[in-house]
Parts: C-alpha cells; structure tokens; sequence
C-alpha cells in the first residue's frame, strides 16, 4: 500500500500530492498552483453526494491553498513558522509600536482565547501559523499577517458573536470574519495555553529551563522547519513520524538552533490554564475569567 | 512479520501506561528513567503531526480525508524495512484505547502493512471502574454506567486533527481486538497476570513480537517501572498525562481493590454488563449467573431508554407531544364514559388528580401530568404516549389500534391479541429471549393494504409485573417504574425495524380456568370477528372515534383477511415454554374448537 500523502521536494517546484483531494505545486518564488482532484476517491463512500459540485470543488481548493500551499510557501519565501495564532491589542495612547502577543498550545484552547481577545478588539495577525522574520541585529521578532482566513467551530465562533461559511461540507470548521491586522508587528510576548486541572493557578510564568524548553518548541519544525527550506526530500517513505527521533542534525544547525532559542527566550511568558470547556447543553463554558486574567499580565507588560 | 508498529490495545485505566513505563525502562539509563519521559503515547487519531510531517494544516480536511491522514501517518514507520545487520527492525510501539476495526483501502485505522501484532491489555472490569472513576471526574455509578455504553473517546473533527477513536464498552473493546479474524497475532496480557509476575508473563510476549531484552534486563526494568517509583515521580515531577479531572495518575494500581471500593450493586452491575467476557477472560463472579442475566436486560433496557424525555417521539409515527394543560371540557362533546370526551377531532381523557390527555386531529398531544411525590420522579410516563395517544391518534386517523404485542418469528409476523393480564407482554418477551424480533408491545397499530393488515413498529416499552418479569429473565427492581400503573415497570426492548410489516396471523391469548392443557386452535368467519372485537374495541373509543359503521367494516376486513388462532391455557400448571412452543410451531395443536 502506497501512502495516500506525499511532499516531494526533490526539484522546484516542491510537489505535494493528496489521493482524492488533489495536487498543490509550490515554487521558489511562492506562486502556488493547484490541481483539485475531480473523482471522488475510493473512500468516498457516500455516493448520494456529487462530490464534483462547482462549490465543492471550490471548497478543495480552498483547503489545498490554505491548508498546505501556503504554509509551504511562506517556508519557500524565506519565513520562519512559528505554532501558534498572533494577535495585536487594540490601538491606544500608550502604544506608539506595532506588537504582537503569540498564543500557542493545542488548537481548541488557542482558538478560545484568541476568539475571547477578538471579541474585545484585538486584530488578527496570523492564525494557527505565524510567519516570522528576525533582525540579527537586534534581536527583534516579526510577525507577518498571514492571508488565511481564522478557522473556528461554528457553536464556538457564534459563542463569542463571530460566524462564517463552512470549508468543508461535513466538519464544522468555519472561516470566521474576523478584525484584520495588515502590517508587521513585533512579537513581544508568548502564551502557552493549556487547559486547568485541578489546583492550577490560571496564569503563570515559567522561568529558567521550563522557559528555554518553550522557547525551543516554537519554531515549527519536520516539513515547516527552517531546515526543510534549505534541505529538500522526497517525504513520502523515509521521513520520521512524530513520536520517533529525526534525523540527527549537523552539529553546525545545532548551535543555530540553540542560540534561536535562545533569544526566543528573551520574549515574555506565560501559562494561561483555562477552564475545561465541557460543552455541555451546546453551551461552550466562560472563559472570561480566563481572559480577564491574560488581559491583566497583558496589560502589566504594557505598563512596564 | 509483517510491519513494526505493534499496538498497545487496551480500554482506558487498564495498565497500558505501566506496560508502557515497562517498555520506556528496558531502554532508558536508570538515572534517566522519569514519568514524564514515557514513550509509545503517541495515539493514531492525533494527526496534527501531519504539520510536521507534510507541511499540511488538517483542519482544513474533510472527515474522510483527515482518515487517510492517519493512515498516512502510520504508513511510513510502519514499513521501514530492515537491513542486512538487522532485518527484523525492532517494534514501534503505540498506545491506543479504540477498539480494533477495519476501514476503507488507503483510510484503515490499522493499517496492515504497517502493523506487527497487538498486545492487548485487560483488567478486572471492576478494577477499571475504581480507577475510571476519578480520573474522568465522575462517581464509581457513573464509571460503571459509562463503561457499558459504547464511547467515542473525545472530540473527532479536522478543526481538533482527530480521527474518531471509539473505545466501545469495556466488552466491546475486548472483543473487538480478540475476534477471530484480527489480521495480525494478538496477544493477551492480563493486568493481574502482570501483578503478579511481570516479567515473566511479558517474556514471551516480547520475543514473539521482536522486542530484544535478556530476562535481567527485563527484571530491571520492571523493578524500575514500579507503581510506587511511578507515583514517587509523579509526585515530584507531575505527569502531563493525568487527566485535567484530577491531581494524579497512579492512584492505587491495584489488583482486587474493587473488593473495598465498589458496593454490592455496583459490583453486580459490573458482572451483569460484561459477564459474557468476564468469563471469557478468566474473572470469577460474585454473583450467580441467572441473577447476573436478569440484572442485564434490566441494565440494557435502562441504557436503552437512556435520558430519553418520554415526550420525544419517533418522527414516523407523526406525532406532536407537548406536557401542558388540558380544557376541561370539549365543546359538543360526546361522553361514552365518565372519564372520555370525544369528538370526531378531538379526544380527552381524565385519570383523575388533575391529570389528562388531549389528542387532536391525529396529531397533537397534550400531556397534562402533575407528579405527586417524589417516588414518581423515576417514573416513566411514556405508556401516555405510546399507548393511549398512539390509540386515540390511529383512531381519529381512522386505522384500528389491536390491544396486541407483535413479534417477527422467522419469517412470520404474529400479533399477539388479549385483554389486560392475558400474557401478551409476557409472551412477547419469552419469544424475544428465544431470539425473535419484538416488533410492538401492546398497541399494534393496522393499516390495510391490497394484501392484508399491516402494522408499522414504533419503540414501544414493555408493561412488566414482577412475576412476568421473572417469567422472562428480568430484573423487575433495575427498572424505572410506570407512572400511575401501579406496580409495573417499564423494559424497553432492541429498536424495532421501522418499516410496515404484514401481519401474518394473530393469536388470542385467553386464560380459561377450567382448562387442562394450553392449546392453540384456529378460528373461522364469525368466530375471528367475535374473537377480535374484544381486542379492537379499546374500551368503546373504537367504534366511537371511528363511527360504528367504519369499525365494523375495518373489523371485518381485519378477521377477513388474517387467519385468527385462540390459545387457551390454564390459570395454573402451565409453562411459559408450552405457549412459546405453540406459537413457534406455528400450526395448531390441537382440532379446531368451536369459539
């Protein structure tokens, strides 16, 4: 049995190839060209569905740009990636400079608190993926806006008084419509949100190891790694799988690494726990207590 | 051998973690070997590596494609083949809590070409229940309940990169991996086997699946994956995979503490649930087997009813059922009985106590129902529903509703007519344990067709008495009990098929104190008309609601066209298994009777 997904990246332009959905070209200069399979694959099992309806097809592209051909491209061009969903503060007397606040952590959690910032207008910069850039010189991280639109469940979007159209037919993913921020900020502090188990305290800031071992987990890494854009292969038998070692690397990309995350480490932090969202009665729970709390430390970087 | 990866298979708080600290020690320095340092917990529904792996963002995919992701993602490590110094490659193992299935070529969550074998781990289903309890938040009841309805382990959706990862029951999940036609060797592993000789009874479970390790350093690692050195780690360091409902992982890790945790119902609830694989795998009871079988049906029946409102109805049956208040009085309303007011449109019935019912245009229902004490908070008011409103709505639609409980023998479907206390239910349940389909309790609702009557099943309880209850195998105390029928209980059976079935023969039941044997005759022209009257009247509503003209006429067509039997039997010294037989053979026992 072959395996349904492939990224060649032997040549330009890379290639990536998905049985059933279809086929995303990327090139060195981040054009993106796609190909969306017309027949339904041999596990589309609902034939009372004509999957070759114009709106569906529009609905794979759709996902083939967003969903691989950009961040792929955003590699090519010459960006880091960072996990993670950037989001700028609203505009007062106060903030003179662009920033951005970088929230990561596992998406169900990311996406309520970002859709709690919005909610009280905040802009965002780049949801799920942040492209980045850095100046050796000083230090300073960049987020860039990225054109993919913010996906959110619609119960949970609704919640929180956003909607949009569905990207797919049977999920419930939505592009929400969302404040845009169309200008680079600086990315002045990292979240790592979680949800709370008992006894957790809601917001907390990790220092020492517990900090570096953060900062060296937000730069993505396998296909998106900044390696991957210098180093290409054909990924479709050889590469690692998540739970297993990769490659070992040279002792050169190591030490750049390792000072990366060090001056990532330099950003601001912080462990926001919110409240298990049990979901019950089709009512997401509050999280403003949640959000209350990350606005305060927000605000207290602000101040100082 | 086939691929690497070697699945760790077991249904939650089960040991799989321990075996995987086991697995983690053989190759770790001992100073090294920490909670938080597990391998193998990377489970195949999470296919957010695919990021990593191909640079793609899954929340943009379908459901089925997000399945082909992870048979993606388990393809390549799966099939890493070996080299000349080591052609066998050492095992990948991976953890998962869902049970074994198959899927469609290039979506199977299994993958075969990936996979080696299955270690299947399983512990005293009791034992689970102490464990599950606090760890998923909920009360040792809870856990017991919960491990007997078939789980869907989490959120599955592209938005949260996750296939589904169903865990079944605590049987189900058993089963499916120790099914016959598994594809790849499986072996078991008990939890209280591993209690009491670890490493002897993982020996030879880890050569047979290419895990290379001496006996010592096996030993080893055992003595360094010690529950108290698990729990000493958790307590130092915390371990990120303790669930957000509670503080620690490693609680007792026990083997037979359910003896001190769980009460006697629980723990006889437990043996009910899963009697069938507890003894399979070797778990001894504490109850007897003919209560355990009781207890069962009970249980099934109350998951079956689960937290249904009894004013939800199935949309085939076309009715609107709302809990309100009733007028006291219909405008020109006829009052066959004290207790009825009927109009062509309309029918209210009094039960007394404020309470009524008001059935409209063969559609509305208005339940008017005031609970008086709290014993009744448990109660089931579903038999309004199903019987009364069911009757009154046929009617004003013009269709004949049979006093009858229905059931599919083989390929033949028997109405089984009678007056209150005659056995239908009873019947009709001794037929279900004996493998034939309950179709309807009770009120059979008749259509006719060129061909005959037909009647269309809806779920429908079951009316109990204790001693019917007993008769059939169930426990009659595990039951919710009907509101306002004093002393009965309410079992709902497996969801019929909903499509309309011919009805191929009807049986009255009748007790005849002076008989001596059971028998079943066939009746003829006006005898069938006589015989079913009785059953078809529903306490004078019947002819009218429908007009006496129309009820004879349907009456008629009914006894014309369905070949009628009466079963007679004694008051006493019968069995229930002679009825059951003479409906099963299908054919008299004896010469036709006169009515």
């Amino acid at each position: 049995m072959s395996s349904p997904i492939s990224l060649d990246r032997t040549g330009d332009p890379w290639v990536g190839v998905f049985v059933g959905l279809g086929r995303v070209e990327v090139h060195a200069d981040g054009r993106i060209e796609v190909s969306v399979d017309d027949q339904p694959s041999d596990t589309d099992t609902d034939t009372d569905t004509d999957t070759d309806q114009p709106e569906d097809v529009e609905l794979r592209r759709a996902a083939l740009v967003n969903g691989w051909g950009e961040p792929l491209a955003l590699l090519r061009t010459g960006y880091e990636l960072i996990h993670g969903t950037a989001l700028r503060p609203p505009a007062n007397a106060d903030q003179h400079s662009a920033v951005a606040l970088v929230l990561t952590g596992h998406s169900h959690d990311v996406i309520i608190v970002s859709l709690g910032l919005l909610a009280t207008g905040w802009q965002l910069i780049a949801d799920r993926l942040v492209p980045v850039t850095w100046d050796d010189a000083t230090g300073v991280l960049t987020a860039h806006p990225r054109p993919a639109p913010m996906l959110a469940s619609g119960r949970r979007a609704r919640a929180h008084g956003f909607d949009g159209p569905k990207v797919r037919g049977d999920t419930d993913a939505r592009a929400i419509a969302v404040a845009r921020c169309d200008t680079p900020c600086t990315v002045t502090a990292v979240v790592a949100v979680g949800t709370r188990r008992p006894h957790e305290s809601v917001l907390s800031e990790p220092g020492g190891i517990e900090r570096f071992d953060a900062a060296s987990h937000l730069i993505a890494g396998g296909a998106l790694s900044p390696e991957a854009a210098a180093h290409t292969a054909h990924i479709d038998d050889t590469a690692h799988a998540d739970d297993t070692a990769p490659p070992t690397p040279s002792a050169s990309v190591v030490r750049a690494n390792m000072a990366r995350h060090l001056e990532l480490a330099r950003l601001r932090y912080a462990d926001l726990k919110i409240t298990a969202d049990t979901g019950q009665s089709g009512h997401p729970s509050s999280h403003d207590d949640d959000i209350a709390a990350l606005l305060n430390w927000w605000a207290g970087d602000s101040a100082s | 051998m086939n691929g690497r990866i070697v699945w760790l298979a077991s249904y939650p708080k089960s040991g799989n973690t321990w075996m995987r600290a086991i697995i983690t020690a053989l190759s770790t320095h001992p100073h090294l070997f920490r909670v938080n340092q597990l391998g193998s917990g990377a489970q195949p529904f999470a296919v957010g590596a695919a990021f990593g792996r191909f640079g793609l963002d899954v929340r943009w995919l379908s459901r089925s494609e997000v399945d082909r992701v992870r048979t993606a993602l388990l393809l390549p490590k799966g099939t890493e083949p070996g080299d000349d110094a080591d052609p066998t490659p050492a095992p990948v193992l991976r953890k998962t809590h869902e049970i074994y299935r198959t899927g469609l070529p290039g979506a199977e969550p299994f993958p075969l070409q990936a996979t080696r074998a299955a270690i299947v781990i399983v512990r005293d289903p009791r034992d689970v229940a102490c464990s599950y309890a606090p760890f998923f938040g909920t009360t040792l009841d809870g856990a017991v309940d919960a491990m007997a309805r078939p789980a869907e382990g989490g959120r599955a959706s592209p938005l949260h990169a996750r296939t589904p990862q169903p865990w079944g029951t605590w049987s189900q999940h058993a089963l499916s991996w120790l099914a016959p036609d598994v594809p790849f060797p499986v072996h078991l592993v008990r939890y209280e086997d591993l209690k009491a000789d670890a490493a002897g009874t993982l020996e030879p479970v880890f050569a047979a699946i290419g895990l290379e390790c001496t006996r010592a350093q096996l030993d080893a690692a055992v003595d360094r994956a010690r529950f108290e050195r698990l729990q000493d780690s958790e307590s130092q360091t915390g371990f990120r995979e303790v669930s957000p409902k509670t503080t620690t992982f490693f609680r007792r890790g026990a083997s037979g503490g359910w003896r001190d945790e769980l009460s006697d119902s629980q723990i006889a609830a437990i043996e009910a649930d899963h009697a069938e694989v507890m003894e399979r795998l070797g778990y001894e009871f504490t109850t007897a087997r003919p209560q355990r079988s009781a207890l069962a049906q009970s249980r099934a029946s109350r998951r079956r009813r689960g937290d249904r409102p009894w004013q939800r109805v199935p949309e085939h049956l076309g009715l609107e059922v709302i809990a309100g208040s009733v007028p006291d009085e219909i405008p020109d309303a006829a009052r066959p009985r004290p207790w009825l007011q009927t109009t062509e449109r309309a029918t209210r019935v009094h039960f007394g106590d404020g309470r009524a019912l008001l059935v409209e245009d063969g559609r509305r229902v208005t339940v008017q129902w005031d609970s008086h004490d709290d014993d009744e908070a448990d109660a089931d008011l579903s038999w309004l529903v199903q019987g009364w409103s069911m009757t009154l709505a046929s009617l004003q639609r013009g269709q004949l509703s049979l006093h009858a409980s229905t059931v599919r023998i083989g390929d033949e479907v028997v109405a089984l007519a009678g007056q209150q206390g005659a056995g239908k239910s009873t019947t009709a349940m001794g037929l279900r344990a004996r493998g034939h389909q309950l179709l309807v309790d009770d009120t059979t609702i008749i259509e006719f067709r060129d061909d005959g009557a037909w009647t269309t099943p809806y779920v429908r309880n079951v009316h109990l008495l204790p001693d019917a209850a007993e008769a059939v195998g169930v426990d009659f105390d595990a039951l919710p009990p009907l509101a306002g029928r004093f002393g009965k209980s309410a079992f709902l059976a497996e969801e019929p098929p909903l499509e309309p079935h011919r009805i191929d023969r009807i049986v009255v039941l009748v007790k005849v104190p002076s008989a001596s044997e059971v028998t079943l005759a066939p009746l003829s022209g006006a005898q069938r008309v006589q015989a079913l009257r009785l059953h078809v009247n529903r306490r004078g509503l019947a002819p009218v609601i429908l007009g006496r003209q129309r009820f004879f006429a349907q009456l008629a067509r009914l006894a014309d066209t369905t070949p009628v039997h009466v079963m007679r039997r004694p008051t006493d010294e019968w069995t229930l298994d002679e009825v059951l037989d003479a409906i099963e053979a299908g054919a008299p026992v004896t010469p036709a009777a006169p009515a």
